[in-house]
């Protein structure tokens, strides 16, 4: 019983770090991969079992994710006793071997990319406009969280080199040991994020979880019987395999530079190690609203529809209106011929015209709508002197 | 020569795509609500599709070069842009290829491209007001400076040529740029790893 488990895990862990379609630099086809060999399968099983699939990329957290885990699982139990049966114990520890060092590389990898990317301030970025004009009850757990995180360049890098450390460390077997129970420490935390904030990465948090208990194994039960039993075990040299000690340099050097390159790849390539300072797009920032103007009406602030503007990074144009409700638009923006094209959620257009003063910070934008001609003008807000992007920092407090 | 219809593409200088963050995050990030967050994973609109597992956002600029500038009459110029982009775009979709065409552009009474403006103070209005991607400096200037460029069928046929040049160039320079390399490299030493332990 006690090999079927082991066995069972072994081929559910290795089929599932093969499979779950992470974003790689080096090897950006992998969803893709996945893809192919699964939807087929995933689709029957889930029009079988009446489970609605929207997203078929087996991104994170979707229900296309957790059947893919669950065939993945149910697999590795029933093949279990095939692989038994075939593979003659001594080739069973060697597949272990293998696996044992893919899991604690990519453990390492996957804590790289991550630590790197707050270390650059990538992934908890600084919080756009209109989130920092959102009042604070409006917004939802996760992207609150997610903001909070984004205003503290410190706290990123702290968290950064929580991440990094450990996976360094548990690259060396002199100290993987204490790398992996340092990661673990940090990957139950991040679970423990992911599920009280619901982050929706809580899939791929546990599974970390579950390769990082399935490699500190033998220390666990040292620790146990060290701290519990008040015995003293050594622990057992657990990758006993003896090559040229070049060739062992040779190679591992090379793993590690390419474990680097694929968490740096994103920064080397774009030489942006801040991304709080990185450009941001053409007419990006809050607008607050200073006149309405519908058919030569003109309304005052307080009466307006709309009570800022905002221009996100990636495209988008928000209106925010006098109750603090917030409607996302797609903007392509025409310089030339100073226009927004606005794309809704159903796909409508709406073109608008627009007219910027740089000198006065000033923007007008007119469209029209069921026979109405709008004039909206409006003044650039300096969001970036709002409190909680101001660094503050006290010893005392008197 | 192409419509000016074009133009109203042409230099849209911005549009974002970004991937990484959680699906979720990247939408409420500009205020999206969960009805809309239905329709996007629904239907797959804008940027959705190309986040994942929390990871930092990578965000790549699908910009313009601006390679030529001819001006053929005192209101009328040509422009020949080609697509750059800082990373090869893998989840590129028919919809936003149609967001953004490259190619050689007439244009009327453009406030920049016009006899009005010197040569220098069109070069400072660009590379104050205007986002391309490569340096004004390396764009070439025809007819500004007392002889307006030719606009006979020869000439036409020439920046089309040279407009056909700069996107074969431009995808030699994409192809060049993918990690195939990398992908072979990662490929060998999974291989070696598996035959030689350590």
């Amino acid at each position: 019983m006690k090999q079927f488990s082991k066995i069972s895990i072994l081929i559910f862990i290795g089929l599932t770090l093969f499979f779950i379609p992470v974003t790689w630099n080096l090897f950006p086809y992998h969803g893709e991969f996945t893809s192919i060999v699964f939807s087929a399968i995933i689709n029957q099983i889930a029009y079988s079992t009446n489970i609605e699939i929207i997203l078929s990329d087996f991104s994170s957290d979707s229900k296309g994710l957790y059947v893919l885990i669950s065939v993945l699982f149910i697999f590795s139990i029933i093949t279990t006793p095939l692989i038994i049966k075939i593979f003659t114990s001594s080739q069973l520890q060697k597949f272990e071997f293998f696996l044992k060092i893919i899991s604690t590389y990519y453990l390492s990898v996957i804590l790289m990319k991550y630590g790197f990317d707050k270390v650059f301030k990538a992934q908890f970025y600084l919080p756009e406009p209109n989130i920092l004009y959102t009042p604070l009850g409006k917004l939802d757990n996760d992207i609150l969280f997610w903001s909070t995180m984004g205003v503290s360049r410190s706290y990123n890098l702290f968290l950064g080199f929580a991440e990094i450390i450990p996976a360094i460390l548990i690259l060396f077997y002199r100290t993987r040991q204490i790398g992996l129970m340092i990661s673990l420490g940090v990957l139950i935390n991040v679970l423990a994020i992911n599920l009280s904030f619901d982050i929706s990465v809580k899939l791929f948090s546990a599974f970390l979880i579950l390769i990082n208990l399935y490699l500190l194994i033998p220390t666990l039960g040292i620790l146990w019987n060290l701290f519990i039993l008040n015995k003293v075990i050594r622990l057992k040299n657990q990758f006993n395999f003896s090559i040229p000690k070049s060739t062992k340099i040779i190679i591992k050097t090379i793993v590690i530079c390419l474990l680097l390159l694929e968490s740096l790849f994103t920064y080397l390539n774009r030489g942006n190690f801040n991304d709080d300072i990185s450009k941001r797009p053409f007419l990006h920032g809050a607008y607050v609203v200073q006149e309405f103007n519908q058919n030569g009406i003109i309304l005052n602030t307080s009466n307006s529809p709309v009570k800022r503007i905002f221009i996100h990074r990636d495209g988008y144009l928000i209106l925010q209106n006098q109750q603090d409700e917030m409607t996302d638009y797609k903007l392509e923006i025409n310089q030339v011929k100073q226009t927004f094209w606005l794309t809704d959620y159903q796909l409508n257009r709406i073109e608008m015209h627009y007219l910027f003063s740089k000198k006065d910070s000033l923007i007008a934008i007119s469209f029209k709508s069921n026979g109405v001609i709008s004039t909206i003008k409006s003044k650039m807000l300096n969001w970036k002197k709002l409190p909680v992007l101001k660094s503050q920092f006290h010893w005392s407090v008197d | 020569m192409k419509t000016t219809k074009l133009i109203t593409t042409a230099f849209i200088l911005f549009f974002f795509n970004s991937f990484g963050q959680t699906k979720m995050i990247s939408h409420k990030s500009h205020s999206g609500s969960n009805t809309t967050f239905s329709n996007s994973i629904k239907m797959n609109l804008f940027n959705i599709g190309e986040s994942n597992f929390g990871m930092a956002p990578e965000r790549f600029v699908r910009n313009s070069n601006l390679d030529t500038v001819k001006l053929l009459s005192p209101h009328v110029a040509v422009m020949i842009t080609s697509e750059t982009c800082f990373r090869e775009d893998y989840s590129r979709n028919k919809s936003s290829m149609e967001l953004w065409s490259a190619g050689s552009d007439t244009v009327f009474d453009h406030p920049v491209f016009n006899s009005k403006n010197s040569l220098d103070q069109i070069k400072t209005k660009l590379k104050n007001e205007y986002y391309f991607s490569n340096s004004i400096d390396n764009v070439v200037f025809i007819g500004f400076e007392g002889k307006y460029a030719t606009v006979d069928t020869k000439n036409q046929n020439s920046i089309e040529t040279e407009h056909s040049k700069i996107i074969e160039k431009n995808k030699e320079l994409k192809e060049n740029k993918r990690p195939s390399l990398f992908m072979l490299l990662l490929f060998s030493i999974l291989s070696i790893l598996f035959k030689t332990p350590f």
